[in-house]
């Protein structure tokens, strides 16, 4: 009978050997990178990095800790997600003020809010180096981030600067996570949302509106101006045409004018002292009608005036002349 | 339950029963209780002479209540090492290195475990004052971590009593180095403040180097003015936004006049420079009607005159025209027809 129990006890052994064997059985999941952390006896011994099963020695010789390495995190200050946006849904969030609200450079309060994304490249030293390393950086974060924009201005924090901003507090973060040798790589720092507080939200509404002012401004100048000297190029072109036209008249004119003359010189070189005659009566003849017409004798006393009837004299006195104006009619021929 | 126990009456039952099937198995599981109480009585004798440290610890071990080892990690085991051997009542402390298993006598030795890491201190806000006699609500935190646990037990105990006096001295020394400065300094000027924290640091560690205690790390987590003073922020702000705006709707106004008006000049310019051209080129007109007018009129200046003369009478004579004339002249002679 001992032999019996003998031949019991060697199968029993070996099947608690056996399951106890089997609970250093782990799973490393691709899903977020994980990684394990091997220790034996406390003693940090290997690190695995490959997904997979695995095995280790079973407690209490080794212990393992696994950690979602390669997953990006993100640490959210100054806000919270409430609920994260989807097809179906929008994502709501939850302001913290007393995160958000910060001093600037020039002594004016904003509220930042900004999200940090990291991840840890060394999982030993996440483990181990800090105790509550994900409280560490929180801490760290906050105070990086104040610290950048308590140096930097009211404007540029708003405005121009964000990306500055960005890289000085992913700078600074990040060498404060090695100096604590945190294992974690800061990914990327985002100023969220950045705004005055809302007892001054009015104000600077006011200079947005001033600046859309100004631009405003600008642009109707731009639009008058676009009038103004276009309409300034049409009146050059409608002067240059004037002149143009001016001239070429001129010209055509005088062409005219040159050809009458040439052709009455014509004429008049054949008989000039008739022609002149003649022409120099065709004028008056056309001119005379239309004047009043005074004849003064020699020696300027008696003044005979062409009337329609005949001759008349017209006595005078001391150079004053006087007497009827006659209308010398078309009629009358002179010839 | 007492395994042999159990096992010895299993053993007479079956004698009892004569070998029946069950009872095999009824054997199986008593040498499985047999084995397990032996690895559970195992576990606690080995448990009460070996201890592990991991890589978060750093131990102490004390014999009836006197230290007697410690062990640290490898890194601070020099530093660790002089401090102790330099402090004669320390001088019969064994100095060990690493991680893992050790041993140690049961019973009168104990294991006292420290952490081996990097430790958070948060301050709570507290009031400062700045030279410009302002008050600011200052919240630090610091990064510590026990340099020397034999020092640190002796001296602190835990770490709710080091964060204790950790607070104690850092709130007395940044109230003295915020006094020496503006509130400007303190909230804007990165370097200064770094400057600062460092020269608080350098004179925190030199207090509690003692204490077994290193400073790391000390930062500023939020300066903010308190809630008494935030309206004169908000009016100083208000109006410095006014100013902003006020700026830009000047600037927009001046830079638009500035527009109009270079469009003005443009124009201007423009138009004069047309006129010019006009007038050339009326210049140009009137210069070749005279060229000819002038040649052909050379033909017979004479002829010209008096062709001129006539025209001349013909556009200037009208109703209004009084027209004297000598009687001796030749257009009398004309009309009298002498």
């Amino acid at each position: 009978m001992k032999k019996l129990g003998l031949k019991l006890f060697i199968p029993a052994l070996l099947l608690i050997i056996g399951i106890w064997c089997l609970t250093g059985l782990y799973t490393l999941r691709s899903d977020g990178g994980e990684q394990a952390v091997i220790m034996r006896f406390g003693r940090h011994v290997r690190t695995e990095d490959e997904a997979g099963l695995k095995w280790h020695f079973p407690y209490p010789i080794e212990t393992v800790e696994i950690v979602k390495c390669d997953v990006v995190r993100s640490l959210e200050l100054g806000y919270r997600t409430q609920q994260t946006g989807g097809i179906d849904q929008q994502p709501v969030y939850s302001a913290v003020p007393e995160e958000s609200l910060m001093i600037t450079g020039d002594e004016n309060l904003v509220h930042t809010e900004t999200v940090i994304q990291y991840r840890i490249k060394d999982v030993a030293d996440y483990l181990f180096n800090v105790r509550q390393a994900p409280e560490a950086l929180k801490i760290a974060a906050e105070a990086s981030v104040r610290r950048v924009v308590a140096n930097h201005d009211l404007d540029h924090v708003l405005t121009d600067q964000k990306d500055a901003i960005q890289n000085e507090i992913l700078s600074d973060l990040q060498t404060i996570c090695d100096e604590y040798g945190l294992g974690i790589e800061i990914i990327k720092v985002a100023l969220q949302d950045v705004y005055a507080p809302e007892e001054v939200a009015d104000a600077f509404t006011d200079v947005i509106k001033a600046r859309e002012d100004m631009n405003r401004f600008i642009n109707e100048a731009q639009k008058k101006a676009n009038e103004i000297v276009p309409a300034a190029e049409a009146k050059q072109q409608e002067i240059l045409n004037e002149a143009n036209a001016y001239k070429e008249k001129r010209i055509a004119e005088a062409k005219g004018d040159v050809e009458n003359f040439r052709q009455v010189l014509a004429k008049y070189s054949l008989g000039p002292e008739v022609t002149r005659t003649r022409m120099y009566l065709e004028t008056m003849r056309e001119v005379l009608p239309k004047a009043k017409i005074y004849i003064m004798k020699d020696g300027g006393e008696t003044l005979r005036l062409l009337s329609l009837g005949g001759d008349a004299d017209i006595s005078s006195k001391s150079g004053q002349y006087s007497g009827a104006t006659v209308q010398v009619n078309g009629n009358t021929d002179q010839e | 339950m007492n395994p042999f126990h159990e096992f010895k009456q299993a053993y007479n039952e079956q004698k009892k029963q004569k070998q029946q099937v069950p009872g095999k198995l009824i054997g199986f599981l008593k040498s499985l209780g047999v084995i397990a109480g032996a690895v559970i009585v195992l576990i606690i004798i080995l448990s009460s002479f070996m201890f592990t440290v991991g890589e978060r610890e750093q131990v102490v071990i004390t014999q009836f209540e006197e230290i007697v080892r410690v062990i640290v990690d490898e890194d601070s085991y020099e530093a660790i090492s002089a401090e102790l051997k330099g402090n004669p009542r320390f001088a019969n402390v064994k100095i060990q290195k690493g991680r893992g298993l050790f041993f140690k006598i049961p019973l009168i030795q104990q294991v006292k475990r420290f952490p081996n890491q990097l430790l958070t201190y948060d301050t709570k806000t507290e009031e400062v004052f700045t030279l410009d006699k302002k008050t600011i609500m200052l919240d630090n935190y610091a990064q510590w971590r026990i340099s020397n646990p034999a020092l640190f037990m002796v001296s602190i105990g835990n770490i709710s009593q080091a964060n204790q006096r950790i607070d104690e001295f850092i709130y007395s020394k940044m109230r003295e180095e915020i006094g020496k400065i503006d509130a400007f300094t303190l909230v804007a000027d990165k370097d200064y403040v770094y400057n600062m924290l460092q020269n608080v640091e350098g004179y925190i560690n030199s207090q509690m180097e003692a204490m077994g205690i290193r400073i790391m790390d000390i930062r500023i987590k939020r300066t903010e003015y308190p809630d008494a003073t935030k309206p004169s922020i908000y009016e100083q702000m208000r109006s410095e936004r006014q100013a902003v705006a006020t700026q830009y709707r000047a600037d927009g106004q001046k830079r638009a006049r500035t527009i109009t008006a270079e469009a003005q000049r443009k124009a201007t310019v423009i138009e004069a420079q047309a006129y010019e051209e006009a007038q050339k080129i009326r210049g140009e007109g009137d210069a070749e009607a005279l060229r000819i007018y002038a040649e052909a009129y050379n033909i017979d200046p004479e002829f010209y005159s008096f062709w001129e003369t006539l025209k001349a009478y013909s556009s200037v004579i009208d109703e209004d025209t009084t027209i004297i004339i000598d009687s001796g002249s030749p257009f009398a002679r004309y009309l009298f027809g002498e």
